[in-house]
């Protein structure tokens, strides 16, 4: 056994598989079952996809690093439903290549900061945080109001999209840019044609962001319960689970079956390895082997 | 240093820089209006310049062949000067956003300028510009010394260094023109991380094509280490970039990945970075450099061996870490808890192998900065793996998630930890590299440190009191029941923090300024025996009055 290591250490590939195996597994075991998992994002069957217009909204706030400072991911807390509102959903981030959860709140959550304020706060607030708010160390955006919008390539941006697995139709993407005029000045002929039917939702529309009914660009009528939450609540009193949900539970029993097992082999084989009586030798001469003299390579 | 090349080197490296060009030209006709035309052009100039230093060179005399009997040290040298220089820069811009959130009309109303460019170009540039360029770097330089082999080309290191800065260059440009993918620490944009991946390759070989040549059968765990940072930085960034282009003259792309899914492929990537590009990797510095300049082997050969592989395994885990109490089912979350906590065993480990190993050396670290440079570093690895556990405990991370204590336990790694071993390993080869006694001046090795270690803790100390007043006064309830503090009071209550921070940063940025200079006159004031050989003669001819490494 130790003869085959001492040949795999040799050609160094050895190494290189095994750095390989160890270190995929903890994200194969992480990241493949969300995918799979059918309970992972709930189904909100009247959640739509971004109008070209927000479209190009979203990549500006990209853009501008505005997720440096500013988290789109109220977390299940009291607090944070409290001062930001209901906690996200997996499902409201369904369409978001990448998503944009951020990771720091040097300003406040933005996840349903949509309707809460005036569009003309919103203006002013942009061209000069502290205008509204004195306190504010958010930096200005001045020349936002300057710059025009490229809409010419937002078919290709739709396009993109659809290629990565957004439901956008062929009708949308045609319509794109008239669709962005129509949106930016609904009084203009031009625009909605293209989503009228997306936007059936027109008279109770903020629910993407909001649990509750104002006026807006929501996206999905009304977020579905949350499944998970009705998973932990429910009693052991099923008996027959239709389908095996991978929950807490299996977590668990897996954990204290095959991860154990697996954590125990790997570490047994790393400490016998590592103490093996005849790879003293070896390792002894690697510690001291730096400290020689070694100003020439050996042939 | 380029006549050092053979010809047929020569010429490779002339067609390749020619092809480079090409590939700029490319991208400058195709996005001619579109951003990505400034980043064609930015190659274009990237591989003329590369022409034109070939041709400089292209008729001078072929290299003897007493070159192989030497170690090939030019790339480490100029990947050093690089590594400082990006310090600098990266040190400074950070420096400047921590000025920003103190008095953020200092933007002058530039695009380029505003907060959320220019934080990015922070972040790439210390850890891809300085910390990058150290690992290439050192790990050419240890690699050579621990296998016993010469590199087995000359071209190829230099395409590894050429390329990997002219990524770097390309990711801060396109931040200041917003270009950006808005991925952590994985910001640049389609085709930079396409050029990363062939660079990245390249660098593997060399590492893969060395290690066959060596002499001991057994590989040096150093090398272990820097093998697993190469290849596991690797996987995290082609998982984590894939995405489709609008089109391939526009330099926006989608991930591939959305909402729950990308943002566990996001911190997968995020937090591994982490482990692989800044810890893996430092630690193969370390424990190189450390048991070098403490004249002592490396306490417990065994003890690095267990803890790598629990590196290896524990940390790829963790990164779910980053999401508690999001929309990321829960099993998941507690699978990275779980994990987190179980890294403080070979973190530790590490560390307390790296503070042993100075047993009975003690009195170098107190008379050698260099040495304490490193000695602060494993202490300071310990402190922040020990915080990084604790913060990653569900009802911790409540309190600290989103708030600055995550910057101020990023610091306490990046600034203790990275830094101060990088600075350690450097103060240690320049010398070595370029054949001097000594620094120019031990007594701003000194001055270095001690503006390193002021800096960090006032650092990390006003970002761990901002971070959690921060987080109390979020959840800070009044009697009635409703929230006691406005968002915007917690933002006032943080400005006394930010003022120390950004001075604290002033300190680090000082040191690393003080670093160069003495690095520079070291370079510059070569000794009256050693100029002969700036006529690129080998340096085996005087090598032998030359003191040894190490001693």
């Amino acid at each position: 056994m130790f003869g085959l290591h001492y040949k795999l250490e040799r050609k160094a590939i050895g190494i290189v598989l095994a750095i390989i195996g160890v270190s995929s597994i903890g994200g194969l075991v992480e990241i493949a079952p969300l995918f799979t998992i059918h309970n992972t994002v709930e189904k909100a069957p009247d959640m739509r996809v971004y109008t070209p217009l927000e479209l190009a909204g979203r990549n500006i706030y990209i853009r501008e690093g505005c997720y440096a400072c500013h988290s789109q991911m109220i977390r299940t807390l009291r607090d944070e439903v409290h001062r930001y509102g209901a906690y996200s959903r997996a499902v409201e981030s369904q369409y978001d290549h990448p998503m944009l959860w951020g990771s720091k709140r040097t300003g406040p959550d933005l996840a349903r900061i949509g309707g809460k304020y005036s569009d003309e706060w919103h203006v002013a607030h942009m061209v000069n945080p502290r205008q509204v708010m004195p306190q504010s160390i958010m930096p200005s955006y001045p020349w936002l109001q300057l710059t025009g919008l490229r809409v010419d390539d937002l078919p290709g941006h739709l396009k993109a999209l659809r290629a990565v697995g957004v439901p956008y139709t062929d009708e949308m993407i045609a319509n794109a840019i008239n669709d962005a005029y129509g949106q930016a000045s609904p009084d203009s002929i031009g625009g909605r044609r293209a989503f009228k039917e997306v936007r059936k939702s027109d008279e109770c529309p903020r629910l993407r962001r909001q649990a509750e009914c104002s006026h807006g660009n929501g996206r999905a009528r009304g977020l579905p319960p949350d499944t998970r939450q009705a998973h932990r609540n429910r009693k052991q009193d099923d008996g027959g689970v239709e389908i095996m949900p991978f929950t807490h539970e299996t977590l668990v029993w897996f954990s204290k079956s095959y991860g154990l097992f697996y954590l125990l082999g790997l570490s047994l084989i790393v400490v016998v390895y590592a103490y093996w009586p005849s790879n003293k030798k070896s390792f002894d001469q690697a510690a001291e082997s730096i400290l020689e003299s070694e100003d020439k390579p050996w042939r | 240093m380029l006549a050092q090349l053979t010809k047929a080197e020569r010429e490779r490296g002339l067609l390749i820089s020619v092809a480079v060009a090409l590939c700029g030209l490319v991208m400058a006709v195709l996005g001619r209006n579109d951003p990505l035309g400034i980043h064609g052009a930015i190659v274009i100039l990237a591989g003329l310049l590369c022409v034109f230093a070939i041709i400089a060179k292209f008729y001078a005399p072929e290299p003897s062949a007493s070159r192989l009997e030497n170690y090939y040290d030019d790339p480490t040298k100029v990947g050093i000067i690089l590594s400082m220089a990006w310090a600098v820069v990266g040190l400074f811009v950070g420096d400047w956003v921590a000025w920003l959130l103190v008095f953020p009309e200092l933007t002058f109303d530039a695009p380029w300028a505003s907060f959320g460019r220019i934080r990015p170009v922070h972040t790439t540039a210390v850890i891809f510009g300085f910390g990058g360029n150290a690992l290439i770097a050192t790990s050419l330089y240890v690699l050579q010394r621990t296998s016993r082999a010469r590199l087995p080309d000359q071209l190829s290191p230099w395409f590894v260094l050429a390329g990997y800065n002219l990524f770097c260059v390309l990711a801060v440009s396109g931040y200041l023109m917003g270009i950006t993918q808005s991925k952590e620490y994985a910001e640049p944009e389609w085709y930079a991380d396409v050029w990363l991946v062939v660079v990245w390759v390249t660098y593997f070989a060399i590492y893969l094509r060395t290690l066959v040549r060596r002499k001991e059968p057994h590989i040096y765990v150093a090398n272990w280490y820097y093998m697993a940072f190469i290849l596991v930085v690797a996987v995290l960034h082609i998982v984590n970039n894939l995405a489709v282009p609008v089109s391939i003259g526009n330099a926006k792309s989608y991930s591939v990945f959305s909402g729950v899914q990308d943002a566990m492929t996001q911190w997968w990537y995020g937090h591994n970075a982490v482990a692989f590009f800044l810890t893996a990797g430092f630690l193969g510095m370390m424990y190189y450099y450390l048991p070098k300049r403490a004249g002592r082997p490396i306490f417990s050969y065994r003890l690095s061996i267990i803890s790598f592989w629990g590196i290896t395994f524990f940390y790829m885990w963790a990164g779910s870490h980053h999401l508690h109490y999001t929309a990321l089912p829960h099993w998941v979350q507690t699978l990275g808890m779980t994990f987190s906590v179980m890294l403080l065993v070979p973190s530790w480990a590490s560390a307390a192998n790296a503070l042993l190993t100075l047993n009975g050396a003690w009195h170098k670290v107190r008379d050698d900065a260099t040495l304490r440079f490193m000695m602060v570093a494993a202490v300071f690895y310990g402190i922040s793996t020990f915080e990084g556990s604790f913060m990653a405990i569900r009802s911790v991370n409540s309190l600290s998630h989103y708030t600055d204590w995550t910057v101020g336990h990023v610091h306490a790694g990046a600034l203790g930890w990275v830094a101060m071993i990088t600075f350690g390993a450097i103060y240690a080869s320049v010398p070595w590299l370029w054949k001097r006694d000594g620094m120019h001046s031990a007594r701003l090795v000194e001055v270095h440190f001690w503006f390193a270690l002021i800096g960090t803790i006032i650092y990390v100390f006003a970002m761990w009191n901002s971070g959690i007043i921060q987080g109390l006064m979020w959840r800070t309830y009044s009697e009635s029941g409703t929230l006691t503090y406005s968002f915007i009071e917690s933002v006032v209550a943080m400005r006394p923090y930010y003022v120390a921070r950004a001075i604290g940063g002033l300190f680090f940025l000082i040191g690393a300024v003080v670093g160069c200079y003495n690095i520079w006159m070291t370079i510059r004031n070569a000794p009256a025996h050693a100029a002969e050989r700036v006529d690129g003669k080998p340096d085996a001819v005087i090598a032998g009055a030359r003191l040894q490494p190490g001693e």
